[in-house]
């Protein structure tokens, strides 16, 4: 009995340690808006470290009504903003998530944020999980500012 | 609106009122809903109009927009024709 409770235990032990070297997040962070604002965009890096390509499914968060994928483009001068459901990051890739491109937004806060302020995402990929800590801010200067659209 | 500079204005109203606007500057805008009636997909020009203070129409700067690139050109319409 014993025996097979410590090799449960190693066993996750071996899946969350494979979590944790698949895959990682770097430079997180999210953008200050202004204290009426209904949504806020979170950017990051995401490393696949495995040899299996990554799906990113969803994310959760507390605090928000939910979390979605987005992807921005401006293609012949229209500037586009279209959900995602999943986002595949190939092996030994990096998946920039950055204003005008791929970004996480969260809706509906049931309380505003300010610059200083944490906030922790779980990112959900296909067969494992990551938290991650990201860091309210504003947008660095000559980066373009997200817009927010209000009518989600 | 003062959260990113206090020269900003924003405007907003019925959908009927904006297309009057719009129309006229022809700016375009999309919005896409899901089935069970969500925002999935939202669209809109991505140009900067630069309007005098008589509401003339002076340009339209086309994306990307490249800080520094912006202010030099906003800085040649203000030369060239004023305020």
């Amino acid at each position: 009995m014993v025996r097979r409770f410590i090799m449960i235990l190693g066993w996750c032990f071996t899946i969350a340690c494979q979590a944790q070297d698949t895959v990682t997040v770097n430079d997180s962070w999210i953008q200050a808006a202004p204290p009426t604002a209904k949504v806020f965009a979170a950017y990051m890096e995401i490393v696949n470290h495995g040899d299996k390509p990554l799906t990113l499914t969803g994310i959760s968060v507390q605090g928000f009504e939910r979390a979605e994928i987005h992807h921005s483009t401006i293609i012949n001068n229209m500037a586009r903003m279209n959900k995602v459901d999943t986002l595949t990051i190939a092996p030994g890739t990096t998946q920039p998530f950055k204003p005008g491109g791929y970004h996480i937004m969260l809706i509906n806060p049931s309380h505003s944020l300010a610059p200083g302020d944490k906030l922790t995402l779980q990112l959900n990929f296909a067969g494992l999980q990551k938290s991650a800590v990201f860091m309210v801010k504003r947008a660095p200067s000559g980066q373009p500012q997200h817009h927010h659209h209000h009518h989600h | 609106m003062q959260f990113y500079g206090g020269g900003i204005i924003g405007v907003t109203g019925p959908a009927e009122q904006l297309d009057v606007l719009t129309e006229q500057l022809h700016v375009e805008y999309e919005i896409g809903r899901a089935d069970d009636g969500s925002v999935d997909e939202v669209a809109h020009s991505a140009n900067i109009l630069v309007i005098d203070t008589k509401a003339r129409l002076r340009a339209s700067l086309l994306a990307p927009h490249d800080t520094d690139m912006v202010v030099k050109a906003i800085t040649q319409l203000v030369g060239y024709y004023g305020t």
